[in-house]
């Protein structure tokens, strides 16, 4: 059996254009510029940040905050909301959606810069032979899922309203961006230090930075041994599920008997969406779905799944594609420090 | 050429004495609730600017004259063009010309004209040049480096002194490289600092930089505001330390999850 190579392997593609999308969005001020308004779009539908200095773009969260705290909140305050409250607003939404529609939830798994850092530490973790193979049990999931939207709802959008509004702390204007650990993680990869802080100027500053630090920590810790730890609780995905009908990529898939048999699509699945294993419909892109193509590669009956643009399809199930990745991924998982110590050992007491 | 060949401690003086007579803008402190905050006006005034003229560039480069008023006041009403505006003032001396500049944000539209094309564009013989301008979200801080750049007739100054003078009462002289590139770290000279960005007014500081050129004496001022360094208050090794202890709890997480997963509960079915 050949090995599959490369430029047909969906893994190594999504790879590589996680790897250009990091270097663009965290470094590119130099090709783009360094102001704000020579930025993408400035609504970025994935997590690259303001306080990076060398950003390509910014994240419409951040936007969206500000505008809900700094413009909507003190309007609806003054009795004066009208269509220069509102104009920047849709504006934002509305530059989401024009790119948000190009890509649709893929922007988490193959473009968003914090969502290539965790694959990047899990990458490590399994080096070191660290990696857990099961994914999180239902139970789990099923306490995580919700998260998401408290993280929406709250932080990017009821919080900074009701700083707005003059109900809570000014601090609580952009809570979201106090918490991100992608604000941490990029400074960190431009060389800055100065987003990684215990703030001691309101208790408010201080909660806000121990929850961002502590949550940096535990992703650093938590992405060595579980896939996407940050991905499942973030307020994208739950932005990205709100509008997933109008993206042009989609997942399908044509239900067979033999998928209640099979389940590897579920196992590949690294945001453990279970129903992508159960479900008997056609669309199968699950709000905590990244679109990141691995149950597509990991089916192994023809035609079942398929990941398409539109109606192009871009990846289609294949028992021979199946095969192939399947034994890459076997050797791949494999090639690990733990596995490698244990065969030198093994090695030597035969010899001895 | 004849300030160069000055012995260094009296070209300070001269050069200090020099620039406090210089004409600069301040702003001026007015009120701004957060309902108006996009639609409020700017005020500066220029100081010491008698017979001077006044113009506004817009960050689509157009270039308007601004009526001083009696003090040397302009108020500026956003003008729906988003991002770096211009206070440019002028006057001829009877030993050359003196000039003053300030670069300040308005919200609006954005223009499709890259802030840096507002900075690169000449807008007076002599110039200080910030490279780059604090963008949004960003200010010039104490304890931290900015660089600008001196440019006469559009060409680097390179080896020239230029002043800094600061509301805060700190001078200091600092002089370009090759480039006619200044890298100026803001002095931490506030007398009281409070806890918060918001508790802590900013100051004000020109730099000032004089040139003899054919005979005819240049000087001009670039103002500004710079804030706190919020380092006062917002600790680095502390921040590692509450990163430190998330890198223990995750990493606990971890183990349990690893130790459910190989006991079989909550494995996927």
């Amino acid at each position: 059996m050949n090995a599959l190579p490369w430029w047909k392997n969906l893994s190594v593609l999504r790879k590589i254009v996680q790897l250009f999308s990091f270097v663009f969005l965290v470094y590119g001020s130099g090709v783009v510029g360094f102001y704000a308004a020579d930025k993408l779009s400035k609504a970025f539908p994935a997590l690259a940040c303001a306080y990076d200095t060398k950003t390509a773009d910014y994240c419409v969260l951040i936007p969206l905050q500000h505008q809900l705290g700094h413009l909507l909140g003190p309007a609806i305050k003054a009795g004066a909301v009208g269509l220069m409250t509102l104009i920047p607003l849709l504006t934002t939404l509305g530059t989401f959606l024009l790119l948000f529609v190009l890509l649709n939830k893929a922007f988490c798994g193959w473009v968003c810069p914090l969502g290539s850092f965790q694959e990047l530490l899990g990458l490590i973790g399994q080096k070191l032979g660290l990696r857990r193979r099961e994914s999180l049990g239902d139970g789990a999931v099923d306490r995580i899922r919700p998260v998401k939207w408290l993280m929406l709802g709250g932080l990017v959008v009821v919080f900074p309203l009701l700083s707005g509004l003059g109900f809570v702390d000014h601090a609580l204007g952009d809570p979201f961006c106090k918490i991100c650990p992608s604000r941490i993680m990029t400074t960190l990869f431009t060389g800055h230090v100065n987003q990684l802080y215990l703030d001691t100027s309101s208790p408010t500053y201080m909660v806000l930075s121990i929850l961002g630090d502590t949550l940096f920590g535990m992703i650093l810790a938590l992405g060595l041994t579980l896939r996407q730890p940050f991905c499942r609780i973030c307020p994208m995905l739950a932005m990205h599920a709100i509008f997933k009908k109008i993206g042009l990529v989609r997942l399908v898939k044509n239900y067979t008997p033999r998928c209640e048999k099979c389940g590897l699509c579920a196992k590949a699945c690294p945001m453990d969406i279970r129903e992508i294993h159960t479900s008997q419909e056609k669309d199968i892109l699950f709000p905590d779905c990244t679109l990141c193509g691995r149950c597509v590669e990991f089916c192994p009956d023809k035609g079942v799944m398929a990941m398409k643009y539109a109606v192009i399809p871009i990846k289609v199930s294949d028992p021979q594609y199946f095969k192939h990745r399947n034994k890459a991924q076997k050797s791949w998982e494999n090639a690990n420090l733990i596995a490698w110590l244990s065969r030198g050992k093994a090695k030597t007491a035969k010899a001895s | 050429m004849m300030m160069r060949l000055l012995p260094l401690p009296l070209l300070l003086v001269l050069t200090t004495v020099n620039a406090q007579a210089a004409m600069h803008w301040e702003s001026v402190p007015h009120k701004v609730t957060m309902a108006h905050i996009r639609s409020a006006p700017q005020m500066f005034r220029l100081e010491d600017g008698t017979g001077a003229s006044a113009r506004l560039m817009q960050p689509d480069l157009a270039v308007h004259p601004l009526p001083l008023a009696g003090d040397g006041r302009v108020t500026i009403k956003p003008d729906g063009k988003e991002y770096f505006h211009v206070l440019i003032a002028e006057r001829d001396t009877p030993s050359g010309h003196e000039s003053a500049i300030r670069y300040f944000h308005l919200f609006g539209r954005p223009t499709g004209v890259s802030p840096e094309r507002v900075t690169d564009a000449r807008k007076t013989a002599l110039e200080i040049v910030p490279d780059p301008l604090p963008r949004e979200h960003w200010s010039y801080l104490s304890n931290h480096s900015f660089e600008f750049v001196l440019r006469f007739n559009g060409k680097p100054l390179a080896d020239h002194p230029v002043t800094l003078t600061t509301s805060n009462g700190t001078e200091l002289t600092l002089k370009s490289d090759a480039n006619g590139r200044v890298r100026l770290t803001f002095p931490d000279d506030f007398p009281e600092v409070h806890p918060g960005f918001m508790h802590n007014k900013p100051a004000g500081f020109t730099l000032r930089l004089a040139h003899v050129s054919q005979g005819k004496r240049y000087l001009t001022t670039l103002a500004g505001d710079y804030r706190t360094d919020p380092a006062h208050w917002q600790s680095f090794y502390g921040g590692v330390l509450v990163a430190g202890g998330g890198v223990l709890l995750g990493g606990f997480l971890g183990w349990r999850l690893r130790r459910r997963g190989a006991s079989g509960k909550g494995r996927m079915k």
